[in-house]
């Protein structure tokens, strides 16, 4: 008997020394982790409420063009309160050689926000990320926006982007502090948009071969739908949450000077972007 | 160090030359192994140029014994071994592994190397494959006690053996707990009923210091630069796997079934993920003269489990040992796509019937007939990732993924359907013929694109022209529009028993999209056989391939040249 | 090396004297059904004995006991001898080889090596290996490899071994 209680005191030491038991979280994203600029104190009267426009086009699509000039309506209108991301997307936004449009400006990111809102036909719209399956068409943009209740600020961004024109590196920090209550889980979502670029681009029938293309989007730099917030997504009113990412700009043929930070905090559950933020990189 | 590993040869010889004189029931035994070749560079099938031509691998075996005492050690000379060998790192020479060791009815203790086994090996199989070039031993302790009839109680400690490395400053070991109750053996009356049954449990937990922190790559594949990282102190320095299992037989139908589970164990092999790993091994057999059924399923996911995290060679530093249950089969052909056991992510069934059409009937013939069914089918887990490994755009450093326990997850890795008739004519006449349709997940498996699907017909001729002489003929034919097309594979073998044999033997890719690539790889052998030695010698050509034995594989480059293998047993 | 290579020269001379007085080792194997069995244990009151070591991965081995099945009750009838078959199948095979030895309704008595302990004891390279056991359990003739045939050369040391 007593063989018999040294045994099982044996194997029950063996078993609770044998192994450890972690508790999450596990990883730290280390930008977040070493954050090495200092946001000024937030002015929460400055504050506005923007809005984000994602539009969907493609190069060899004829209508497309007409969505761009309504943007720049709009832009004259809402100023900076309006954030646009030009998302390439689909078979028309599709290298065409042959048709003369070489150039791939579709990117992951695209490819997934557009399976997101199940974008069939362009020029097409998703506004603060409401969902509507298959986008809004360019004569509803103004109403939509409209429709966007911007009497007081949800949450404040403060962006700081640092960019090393040696490397290439670009790190954006953000601080989130959400003003009004928010009981789901929230997100931060950094994008990387270029303004400038010169490509050809189907106008109806024409070909014109020095189109610009602006606010269009590049890369994300923290995956499509971005990351949580406070690890787990939920944030108190009042308080500063930060989060910092990097991406190499470096290896592209992005030009800096041309590219701009996009910080969108958004409810995915809900389907709302409560504030959309852009900062110049360089 | 060296003198260190020398001191078990210089006991061993005390010992003998002692033995020897003193005590009459002392034996000494061993073998010997030669395995050399010549290369001979050939760019067209892939064979480079290696810069020592002539290779070898060799060992010796020591084995003394005494009654309930034994001790033993093997001599291995890699120091330019074949080259396969030298691609996974198998190059040095030494005793690497040397034991003693005491047994008598109700204790025995084992020190210093030993191969053991739990159950089904879901917890801890360390073992050897001397052709893989695979030795997990354990340099350690080991006891077994039986304390009563029918109870089987085993306890382990042991560092793990990394080829040729000497075991100065590793900071990993392995201890483990097995009990097996037998209660045939323990009750009589179950036994007198016709039942086995069997119950066993064990717990096996590993030991690896951490003092670096992980870093990982979050949103991959895309343009952003973030990295994450998994601090020293959320890295599980002990890592534990348990399981249970049981068998039961009543007259010719048995039963076996065993549940594992692994703890936390973020590695390399997982994507530093902290979800535990699980395996499901089921078996279930029927027999009665001339009938065999067997059925197996497993599922494992997530339990790649090893000594070092940072571990992912193919054959290094495994601890346990998820079967791979499919079928194995010698057929030259297909030998590059045999199943590789995924202990981290499969699931699938095998079923093979074996009938014996009895002898002296029609279909029968005087000798009977030997009919042989196979199915087997193998998918990837069911894998669905966690929220926070969707943000971060990569599973490291979070739950990873949850997943369905029985489901079959989308990928199709491994399907077989299988027919095998076997007949002798006559005293002189044997002929085996099979067919196989094998699917083979070459994406996921060997890491090139697409999906092998083939037909194998092979025929085995056999002709005892008199009682010494013998002629066999084998011919394949791999019929596959897939990867590197048909094959078609002839051999012919001349043996002079019981001490000669010869081959000769092609295998041409008649098949291969690209006419250039249309290579033939032949062979010839000649074998040599006085009671337990064997010398052979062989000239030809192996293409690049995989190389499987039980399940377990690993790449073989492409080689042209001739070879020399010796072996004997004394 | 120098040691070893000793050790080798050695224990070649020793073994000459001692080889004919060879047991089985003794080690603990299984049953088909999951018993612990010691080879010690292979006996056959006083009559000969055939050790195979085979596994159903193995296509000589097969080669070799479905050959000696064919003949396997004359030799009985004739010489009273048993053959021993240690399947060195492990776990992934091992639940197999009943329904395979049923299935070619072999007549010997079925073992499982499943960590190779007793091939590691005999020294086994590679299977197929035989050795042959005389009346007082003693090793009289081993072979490794199967050639058609060879299983002629296993009857005719049987019967040589009855025969004294």
């Amino acid at each position: 008997m007593k063989k018999i209680f040294v045994f099982i005191t044996v194997l029950a030491a063996t078993f609770f020394a044998g192994c450890d038991r972690i508790e999450g979280p596990y990883l730290v994203p280390s930008e977040n982790e070493q954050l090495t600029v200092t946001f000024p104190d937030l002015d929460v009267s400055s504050v506005y409420r923007k809005v984000l426009i994602e539009e969907f086009t493609g190069h060899h699509c004829s209508n497309c063009p007409g969505g761009h000039q309504k943007l720049e309506e709009l832009h004259e209108r809402f100023g900076d309160t309006l954030v646009a991301v030009g998302i390439h997307a689909g078979a028309l936004a599709a290298p065409n050689a042959a048709e003369g449009y070489p150039y791939d400006f579709r990117t992951e990111v695209g490819n997934e926000l557009k399976q997101e809102f199940a974008i069939d036909g362009i020029p097409a719209a998703i506004i603060n990320r409401y969902p509507e399956p298959g986008g809004w068409g360019i004569a509803r943009w103004l109403s939509k926006i409209n429709a966007v209740d911007r009497s007081k600020p949800l949450a404040a961004i403060q962006l700081i982007n640092e960019y090393n024109a040696q490397t290439g590196m670009l790190k954006a920090n953000a601080q989130v502090t959400l003003l009004e209550p928010c009981s789901n889980q929230l997100r931060l979502a950094f994008y990387l948009i270029e303004d400038g670029i010169v490509k050809p681009q189907l106008n109806g029938t024409e070909y014109i071969e020095n189109y610009v293309h602006n606010h269009v989007l590049r890369a994300s730099l923290n995956g499509t739908y971005g990351t949580l917030l406070n690890t787990n997504g939920y944030l108190e009113t009042g308080k500063g949450y930060t989060l910092a990412h990097k991406i190499n700009l470096s290896g592209h043929d992005w030009n800096p000077a041309n590219c701009t930070v996009v910080a969108i905090l958004y409810d995915r559950t809900a389907g709302d972007v409560l504030q959309v933020e852009t900062m110049k990189v360089m | 160090m060296k003198k260190l590993l020398l001191l078990p040869v210089l006991c061993l010889l005390a010992l003998s030359t002692f033995a020897q004189h003193q005590l009459g029931n002392s034996r000494i035994s061993g073998d010997f192994g030669f395995n050399g070749m010549y290369y001979i560079p050939d760019s067209l099938i892939g064979a480079e140029k290696v810069d020592s031509k002539v290779r070898a691998n060799a060992f010796l075996n020591l084995l003394y014994s005494n009654g309930g005492f034994s001790a033993g050690m093997r001599y291995e000379f890699y120091m330019f071994p074949l080259i396969d060998f030298e691609k996974i790192n198998y190059k040095g020479q030494g005793v690497r592994y040397f034991f003693a060791d005491y047994k008598n009815k109700f204790i025995q203790v084992t020190a210093g190397n030993f191969y053991d086994q739990f159950g089904n090996g879901l917890t801890l199989r360390a073992y050897e494959d001397r052709q893989l070039g695979i030795d997990n031993s354990l340099l350690g302790a080991r006891v077994k006690v039986t304390p009563y009839k029918g109870v089987y109680l085993k306890g382990v400690w042991g560092v793990e053996r990394l080829n040729f490395d000497s075991y100065i400053g590793r900071q990993d070991y392995v201890r483990g707990l097995d009990a097996e109750l037998s209660f045939g053996e323990m009750f009589e009356k179950v036994q007198e009923a016709g039942f086995t049954a069997n119950v066993g449990a064990s717990f096996v937990s590993k030991f690896e210091k951490a003092d670096e922190e992980i870093n990982v790559s979050l949103y991959p594949g895309t343009d952003s630069a973030t990295t994450g990282v998994i601090a020293v102190d959320k890295i599980p320095q002990n890592v534990a796997t348990w399981a249970t299992r049981m068998s039961f037989g009543y007259k010719g139908f048995r039963l076996d079934g065993e549940y594992a589970q692994k703890m936390q164990d973020p590695n390399v092999t997982n994507d530093f993920i902290y979800k535990k790993g699980d395996a499901l091994f089921l078996s279930a057999t029927y027999s009665m003269k001339g009938l065999g059924v067997a059925a197996s399923f497993i599922r494992a996911d997530n339990m790649d489990y090893r000594t070092q995290r940072m571990q992912k060679t193919n054959s290094l530093l495994y601890i346990n040992n998820i079967p791979a249950i499919n079928r194995q089969y010698s057929y030259q052909l297909i030998s590059n796509y045999s199943f590789a056991s995924q202990p981290n992510s499969q699931i699938g069934v095998q079923l093979q019937v074996n009938y014996q059409i009895p002898k002296k009937t029609k279909l029968g013939g005087k000798y009977g007939t030997d009919l042989t069914f196979n199915f087997s089918r193998f998918h990837n887990t069911d894998q669905q990732p966690v929220a926070l490994a969707v943000d971060y755009g990569t599973l490291s450093g979070t739950e990873g993924y949850t997943s369905s326990f029985f489901k079959f997850g989308p990928d199709l890795l491994y399907q077989d359907i299988g027919f095998e008739i076997s007949h002798r004519f006559t005293k002189q006449w044997k002929w085996i013929l099979a067919y196989n349709y094998i699917t083979y997940n070459l994406e996921k498996l060997q890491g090139h694109e697409g999906m092998m699907r083939g037909h194998l017909v092979a025929s085995d001729l056999q002709w005892k022209v008199t009682t010494k002489h013998s002629l066999r003929l084998e011919l394949q034919h791999l019929y596959t529009k897939d990867d590197k097309g048909s094959w078609i594979y002839g051999m012919l073998e001349y043996a002079i028993s019981p001490k000669w044999f010869i081959s000769i033997g092609d295998q041409y890719n008649y098949g291969n999209t690209n006419p250039e690539m249309r290579l033939h790889y032949f062979n010839i052998a000649g074998a040599f056989v006085w009671n337990t030695t064997r010398i052979a010698l062989n000239f030809g050509k192996t293409q690049e391939g995989i190389l499987c034995i039980g399940g377990v594989c690993r790449a073989v480059p492409a080689s042209y040249g001739a070879g020399l293998s010796v072996t004997t047993s004394f | 090396m120098t040691v070893v290579l000793m050790c080798v020269s050695l224990s070649a001379q020793e073994v000459e004297k001692d080889k004919h007085l060879a047991k089985l080792p003794a080690v603990d194997i299984q049953t088909l059904d999951g018993k612990v069995f010691n080879t010690a244990d292979i006996k056959n009151d006083g009559k000969p004995v055939i050790v195979s070591l085979w596994a159903t991965w193995c296509k000589p081995c097969i080669a070799e006991l479905l050959a000696i099945a064919d003949e396997y009750e004359d030799w009985v009838e004739e010489t009273g001898v048993k053959l021993y078959a240690i399947a060195i199948d492990d776990a992934k095979t091992s639940a197999r080889v009943a329904p395979f030895v049923n299935g070619k309704g072999w007549e010997y008595t079925v073992l499982l090596d499943v960590n190779s302990d007793f091939k590691r004891a005999m020294n086994v390279n590679d299977v197929p290996y035989m050795c042959i056991l005389n009346g007082e359990g003693q090793i009289v003739w081993q072979h490794t490899s199967y050639a058609p045939g060879s299983e002629e050369e296993v009857y005719e040391v049987i019967k040589s071994l009855v025969k004294k």
